[in-house]
C-alpha cells in the first residue's frame, strides 16, 4: 500500500468541511431553543394582553435577572460535571449577613454589599475545599450546604427579617434598584453584564477551554497538565460569589435581609440551565443556551399569568417543559440510534405491505 | 524506502536504559532490563501479557517509577516522575485510551492544556487551527477538517489525532501502546503508514504490538520480553517470523529444524 492512501481528502471543499464540523448536537440544540423562545414570545405577544408592553417586559427582565446571574456559574459547573445545590441557601445567608452588617454593625450600605459578596466568596471557597480538596462528591457536599447555610441564615437572623435603611444617602440603592435608559431595571443591566462576561470567558479564554475539558474527559485533561481540581474549585467560588452579588442587589432593593430568601431558588436555576441545553453528561453547553433557558422559563411564568392560567398550574407547565427538553436532548445525543430505530420500524412496515414474492 | 531495513544494533542511541527493575509486591514485572533508542528508529516491543513491555513503557512515560536502574537521555541521567516531566524530556505517549475530549474539535484536542493565547487572554483559535492543519497535512493523515468534533471521527482517525498531538508538542520519542488493537484492517494500515511517515522525519518510535504483521512491516528493531526479562533484541532482518513466535512462547529460538 502506498502512502497516497492516507493523503488528505483535498477534493472536499472547506465550506463542506466546516458544515460537517458543526457539532449538530450543540448547534441543533441552540437553533431549536431559539425557535422555541421566539415562538413563545410571538405567541404571548399576540395571545396575552399587555405582554408586549415595555412595563411588562422590564418586569420580566427584573424577575429573571437574579436567576440569570447565578445560572452563569451553574452552567460552568454543569459543563464541568459538577453541581451546586447550596445556592438558594447561600443567597439567603448572604442576604442576612448584609442585614447584620447594615443594622448591627452600622455599616454603610456599600460596605454591607461588599460584606454580602465576601460571604458568598467565603462559602464558595468552603464548597470548593470540601468537594475538591477533601473530595466529597458535589451533590452530597452542596446538599449539606443547602441545609447548613439556610440554618445559619435563620439562626443568625433569629428567624425574622432584618430591616435596615440606606444611611449613605446617595447610596448603593441607586445602582441596585434604579432604572436607566428609560426604564431598564438596574438588575437587568447587572445580569446582562454577568452574562456577556460569562459567555466571553467560556467561549474565548483558556479557563473556558479547561472547563469543557474537565467535564468532557477529566483523565485526559489531567494527562495534558490541566489542573482540573483547581478549575472546579474556582467554579464553586464563582458560584458562591454570584449568590453574594444577587444578595447585595436584593438588599439594595428591599433594604431587608430575610432568612427565607432564595427558598427553592436552586431548583429554578438548575431548571433554567437544563432547559438551556447544557449536557447533563458534561463537556457541553453554552451561556447563550442558558440565557434562552432563563428567558423561556421567565416568559412562560409571566405569559401564563397574563393568559389567565391559574397560578396553581404554572409549576406543572414548567415541569412539563423540562421533561420535554430533557427527552429531546437524549434524543439528540442518541440520534444515530434513534434514526436506526425509525428505519427498522419503517422497513418492517414496508415489508408487511409489500411481502417478498 | 530510503531507510535501511537492517540498521543493526543502534548506532547513536540518545536514550539509554540500564538495569531497570520493577516489582509489584511479590511479582517481578521487570528484572533488570537494558534498552537503547536512536533517532529515526522504530522499535517494536513484543511479549506475552505480563512479560514486562508495558511496564517498561509506563516507566519511560513517567507513569511509574523504577525500583532500580537508570534512564539517560543525551548522556544525562533523568528522573521521569510524571507524564509532564517525561514530556519535558521529549517523551510523548499515546495510551490506548488516547486521552481525547470527544465533545471538542480536533484543534482543541491537539492543543489541550497548552492553548496559545493572544493579548494574554483570548485563546488564539486561528493559530491552533493553522498549526494543527500543518501537522496533520505533514503526517498525511486523512482528516476532513481540524474543526471536526472528535466524536464524529473513526477509531483510526482518533489514533491519528492523538499521534499528531504528540508530534505537535515536539516529542523526540513517541511511545505507542497497542495503536492498532482497537482498529479494523484498513484503519490499522493507516496507523502503520503514519509510523513510517514519522520515521522518515527522524522521530524515534517505540511500539507495543501483538500484531505480527504490523511488527514485521514497520519495525527496524524487535525487542522480545518474557517474564520480565529481555530475551531478544534484534534488527528485523535478523529475525525470522518463526523465531519470533518461538521467542514469545518459549523464550528461545527453535533453531533451523522448523
Amino acid at each position: 500500500m502506498s502512502a497516497d492512501a492516507i493523503a488528505p481528502q483535498r477534493s472536499r471543499s472547506e465550506l463542506g468541511a466546516r458544515l460537517r464540523a458543526l457539532n449538530l448536537a450543540t448547534v441543533g440544540r441552540q437553533v431549536a431553543l431559539t425557535v422555541v423562545a421566539v415562538g413563545l414570545f410571538t405567541y404571548f405577544s399576540i395571545a396575552a394582553p399587555h405582554f408586549l408592553s415595555s412595563a411588562n417586559i422590564f418586569d420580566m427582565a427584573r424577575v429573571s435577572a437574579f436567576l440569570l446571574i447565578v445560572a452563569v456559574p451553574m452552567t460552568y459547573l454543569f459543563i464541568a460535571l459538577q453541581l451546586d445545590l447550596s445556592i438558594g441557601s447561600v443567597y439567603g445567608f448572604c442576604a442576612v449577613m448584609m442585614g447584620v452588617a447594615a443594622s448591627s454593625w452600622h455599616a454603610n450600605l456599600w460596605v454591607a454589599a461588599l460584606v454580602a459578596v465576601a460571604f458568598g466568596i467565603a462559602v464558595g471557597t468552603v464548597n470548593g475545599f470540601v468537594t475538591q480538596v477533601i473530595g466529597v462528591p458535589a451533590f452530597i457536599a452542596t446538599l449539606a450546604g443547602f441545609s447548613l447555610f439556610r440554618g445559619l441564615a435563620i439562626g443568625v437572623a433569629g428567624g425574622n427579617p432584618i430591616s435596615y435603611t440606606d444611611a449613605s444617602g446617595r447610596g448603593f440603592s441607586s445602582i441596585a434598584n434604579g432604572t436607566i435608559l428609560g426604564g431598564v431595571p438596574d438588575q437587568a443591566i447587572w445580569a446582562l453584564a454577568v452574562c456577556l462576561l460569562g459567555g466571553f470567558v467560556l467561549r474565548f479564554t483558556r479557563f473556558g477551554a479547561h472547563i469543557f475539558a474537565t467535564g468532557g474527559n477529566e483523565t485526559a485533561a489531567m494527562a495534558t497538565g490541566i489542573k482540573t481540581r483547581r478549575v472546579k474549585f474556582a467554579l464553586f467560588v464563582l458560584s458562591g460569589a454570584s449568590c453574594g452579588l444577587i444578595a447585595a442587589l436584593q438588599g439594595g432593593w428591599l433594604l431587608q435581609g430575610d432568612p427565607s430568601t432564595g427558598s427553592g431558588f436552586e431548583l429554578q436555576v438548575i431548571a433554567a440551565v437544563i432547559v438551556g441545553g447544557v449536557a447533563i453528561t458534561g463537556g457541553n453547553g453554552s451561556i447563550y443556551g442558558t440565557l434562552l433557558g432563563v428567558s423561556i422559563i421567565g416568559m412562560l411564568s409571566n405569559g401564563l399569568v397574563l393568559l389567565g392560567v391559574q397560578a396553581n398550574w404554572q409549576q406543572f407547565y414548567v415541569g412539563l417543559l423540562i421533561a420535554i427538553v430533557a427527552a429531546a436532548e437524549v434524543g439528540l445525543n442518541r440520534r444515530d440510534e434513534v434514526r436506526r430505530l425509525f428505519r427498522r420500524f419503517w422497513r418492517s412496515r414496508s415489508a408487511k405491505s409489500h411481502p417478498p414474492v | 524506502m530510503s531507510v535501511s531495513s537492517s540498521s543493526g544494533p543502534a548506532r547513536d542511541p540518545f536514550l539509554v536504559v540500564r538495569g531497570l527493575k520493577k516489582s509489584f509486591g511479590h511479582v517481578t514485572a521487570l528484572a533488570g532490563v537494558d534498552f537503547e533508542l536512536s533517532a529515526g528508529e522504530v522499535v517494536a516491543l513484543c511479549g506475552d501479557n505480563g512479560a514486562g513491555k508495558s511496564t517498561l513503557v509506563s516507566m519511560l512515560a513517567g507513569v511509574q517509577e523504577p525500583d532500580d536502574g537508570t534512564i539517560e537521555i543525551d548522556g544525562r541521567r533523568v528522573f521521569l516522575t510524571s507524564p509532564l516531566r517525561a514530556q519535558e524530556f521529549g517523551i510523548a505517549t499515546v495510551f490506548q485510551s488516547l486521552a481525547l475530549i470527544e465533545q471538542r474539535d480536533v484543534a482543541s484536542n491537539m492543543f489541550l492544556g497548552q492553548e496559545p493565547v493572544r493579548y494574554g487572554l483570548v485563546v488564539d483559535r486561528r493559530r491552533m487551527r493553522r498549526e494543527a492543519t500543518d501537522v496533520i497535512a505533514r503526517l498525511r493523515v486523512g482528516l476532513p477538517s481540524v474543526r471536526t468534533v472528535v466524536r464524529d471521527l473513526s477509531g483510526g482517525q482518533r489514533q491519528a489525532v492523538a499521534v499528531a498531538r504528540a508530534v505537535l508538542r515536539g516529542s523526540r520519542i513517541l511511545l505507542l501502546d497497542e495503536p492498532t488493537a482497537a482498529l479494523g484492517v484498513r484503519e490499522s494500515r493507516r496507523v502503520v503508514e503514519l509510523i513510517k511517515e514519522l520515521r522518515a522525519e527522524g522521530q524515534a518510535v517505540v511500539v507495543i504490538s501483538h500484531n505480527m504483521e504490523d511488527v514485521f512491516e514497520v519495525a527496524d528493531r524487535i525487542v522480545v520480553f518474557r517474564l520480565g526479562r529481555k530475551v531478544a533484541d534484534e534488527s528485523r532482518a535478523d529475525l525470522a517470523r518463526d523465531d519470533l513466535v518461538s521467542l514469545l512462547v518459549h523464550g528461545r529460538r527453535t533453531g533451523a529444524e522448523a
